[in-house]
């Protein structure tokens, strides 16, 4: 087996809450590995920690209120990220790793040019002078697909539609030619037939620069169409891990369960297409609260006694040794895999 | 942005024509008049009608406006009763003091009030901030000429460490020619400065605090961190350049509070500016005097206000586009 490029380990990032009365739990234990030019996908619904398990690799997370926890291990490159002095951490940012975000719209510096915005981390890191860095700049926004680039270079972003935005923050990201590319619901904010192609370029650029994808993202749709392996998280915590053929072929979290079955399909059979959509009954409860047991248990079908008591571990769920794993006690009592009415 | 240069250009005159008419007419509304009371002054009646005829001040009110108005327009701003000069003369002496001192306190105040405002937006919520944000209410809470007379008497008259009052050195420097004569000047400009510039900074540190706090979440900033930008770079370029938008605004309003605020500083001080001229020129009924200050002023506050305006175009891509466009 190939030996990973990123290691996080019992990550946990709390925080405390505004009036100090308690501790958000948002990311609670998480552990996955990113391989060498692999596309991983996290998914799970608003609230469950993706975006802050994202944060927390770089450490962006706003300290007060946030902290990771000691324990935590975040290896990159063979060096644990959350024991780097500053100056160190800086060296990666950017460079190693590089991040792209959600809202294109407020991500991009509203006073700065595009070109100098893109330029910045090459400057930086790469100690280029300005014309080079200029250049690299305008070889970027082409790569992206940028139309005229050497006009465009000194646009600023308002100038731009959200999905030219988008373009330019992953101009601005992989200009350093980083070994992982955070994208954290990249497409979120976009027009769908934008969301296509953001995607298509993501999927373009990782082949040609070779760099492994971690892609947040709360959509289905989007890690199947580019994610390697998955991440299901719900309530701070990772409760499915699998390759994505295999994730949706056997879903075996009640959880993942759920989520495939609330995407709406057009290739099902007519019956289920005409019928009402399925949900997840509930809402991911709040992270200073997590429910005792299983956290899922309020929300479960095939909840029991032992959901509400114990909180399940990560179980291995056979197939190729180490690739697929739930945190489920479905798994120990198969059996019980039948909806109460 | 050239029509809107224009525009802005006729806008301010009016400002300035309007302001200028009502101290006129405020002024000689005002009971008394230059020569009362006459018999103090020993005028005989016969005296004080051939003074009046002189100054044109037995014509009717609208009379004189509108004599005053062609008289301003030819650039002659008319001639005081009091300093027995020309008013033009009077405030040419004056406002290089002014100016100076206004000048001065704006730099204290700009330079030390986005300091200090970075400083406890970054620092939020912690003692640094705690602490200097209430040192700064209290100096914003100060009037103006209070603070003057408390660091009077405590540098001037308790440490010795400043002058206390007047331009320079009467007996040394009478005159501002020589290097020591320059250093002296500007001893004597430090506490007026400071006065004036002091409660300026405390009311910018408020608002850059409050800017800066807004800018430091955005999600622009979060970018340039995950670029890999020292911290310094990431406030003081990053943040720091939106943070000042709002600021320009301060910088428009520091006008009229630097002008108003000097009427006291100068007075308090014993520094012969435009605000001291003014200040004598309306207690001794001086209505030329009044007019040209006011004229002035009203000017030096509009010009502020627009390069405020320029300011932000400057500052802020999105309104150079929209001017442009427009």
């Amino acid at each position: 087996m190939t030996e990973p490029l990123l290691r996080v380990r019992d990550l946990k990032t709390y925080f405390v809450t505004e009036h100090g009365s308690g501790t958000a739990r948002a990311v609670d234990g998480v552990t996955f590995d990113v391989l060498p030019g692999e596309t991983l996908g996290i998914v799970g619904e608003s609230g469950c920690g993706k975006t802050v398990t994202s944060l927390s690799i770089l450490r962006l997370i706003p300290e007060p209120p946030g902290h990771i926890l000691p324990g935590s291990f975040i290896e990159f490159e063979g060096r644990n990220l959350l024991t780097l002095d500053p100056r160190e951490l800086r060296a990666i940012r950017g460079n190693r790793i590089a991040m792209i975000f959600q809202e294109p719209m407020t991500s991009l510096n509203p006073v700065f040019t595009v070109g100098d915005q893109i330029a910045e981390a090459a400057i930086v890191h790469h100690q280029v002078s300005r014309r080079a860095a200029r250049s690299r700049a305008i070889e970027m926004l082409r790569l992206v697909g940028i139309p005229d680039p050497d006009e465009r270079v000194d646009h600023y972003p308002h100038q731009m539609s959200g999905g030219m935005r988008q373009r330019v923050m992953i101009a601005m990201a992989l200009v350093c030619r980083p070994q992982l590319l955070i994208a954290d619901e990249p497409t979120t904010a976009l027009d769908v037939t934008i969301q296509a192609q953001i995607l298509e370029l993501i999927d373009r650029l990782q082949a040609e620069l070779g760099m492994a994808v971690l892609l947040i993202t709360h959509d289905l749709g989007i890690v199947a169409g580019s994610a390697d392996r998955v991440v299901v998280m719900y309530a701070g915590q990772v409760v499915e891990q699998a390759p994505t053929a295999t994730l949706f072929a056997r879903p075996l979290h009640p959880y993942t369960e759920g989520l495939l079955a609330s995407v709406p399909r057009l290739d099902a059979p007519p019956a289920r297409a005409r019928g009402r959509l399925r949900s997840i009954p509930g809402q991911v409860p709040a992270a200073t609260a997590w429910p005792e047991g299983c956290r899922f248990h309020p929300r479960c079908p095939y909840a029991w006694d032992r959901c509400r008591a114990e909180e399940p571990p990560l179980l291995d769920a056979g197939g190729e040794p180490g690739t697929h794993a739930v945190r489920c006690w479905l798994l120990t009592d198969p059996r019980r895999r039948t909806p109460h009415p | 942005m050239a029509t809107w240069l224009v525009r802005r250009l006729a806008a301010s005159i009016a400002i300035v024509f309007a302001v200028v008419t009502i101290t006129f007419f405020v002024i000689h509304a005002a009971p008394g008049s230059p020569f009362l009371p006459a018999e103090s002054q020993h005028l005989t009646p016969e005296t004080l009608r051939r003074l009046s005829t002189e100054f044109g001040l037995d014509r009717s009110l609208p009379e004189q406006y509108l004599l005053f108005l062609r008289n301003v327009v030819r650039g002659n701003l008319g001639q005081s009763f009091a300093l027995r000069r020309p008013v033009a003369d009077a405030l040419a002496d004056a406002i290089p003091n002014t100016f100076t001192l206004a000048l001065a306190a704006l730099i204290i105040d700009f330079a030390l009030g986005l300091a200090l405002g970075i400083y406890q937006a970054v620092r939020a919520g912690r003692v640094g901030d705690v602490v200097s944000g209430n040192g700064a209410l209290l100096v914003n809470s100060m009037p103006v000429f209070w603070l003057g007379l408390v660091l009077l008497l405590v540098f001037g008259q308790w440490l010795r460490w400043a002058p206390v009052g007047g331009l320079s050195n009467p007996v040394l420097c009478p005159r501002l020619d020589s290097p020591a004569c320059g250093l002296d000047f500007l001893w004597h400009l430090t506490l007026p400065a400071l006065t004036l510039g002091l409660v300026g900074a405390a009311s910018t540190a408020r608002y850059q605090r409050a800017a800066m706090l807004e800018v430091i979440r955005q999600d622009f900033v979060r970018t340039a961190r995950a670029k890999g930008l020292r911290e310094r770079r990431v406030l003081l370029v990053h943040a720091l350049r939106n943070a000042l938008l709002p600021v320009i605004t301060l910088f428009g309003l520091a006008f009229p509070f630097l002008f108003t605020g000097a009427v006291l500083v100068e007075t308090v001080f014993a520094w012969p500016g435009m605000g001291r001229l003014a200040v004598n020129a309306i207690f001794q009924r001086d209505y030329p005097v009044v007019t040209g200050a006011a004229l002035l002023t009203s000017a030096m506050v509009v010009l502020g206000n627009l390069i405020a305006d320029v300011l932000y175009a400057v500052a802020d891509p999105r309104i150079r586009v929209r001017s442009e466009t427009a």
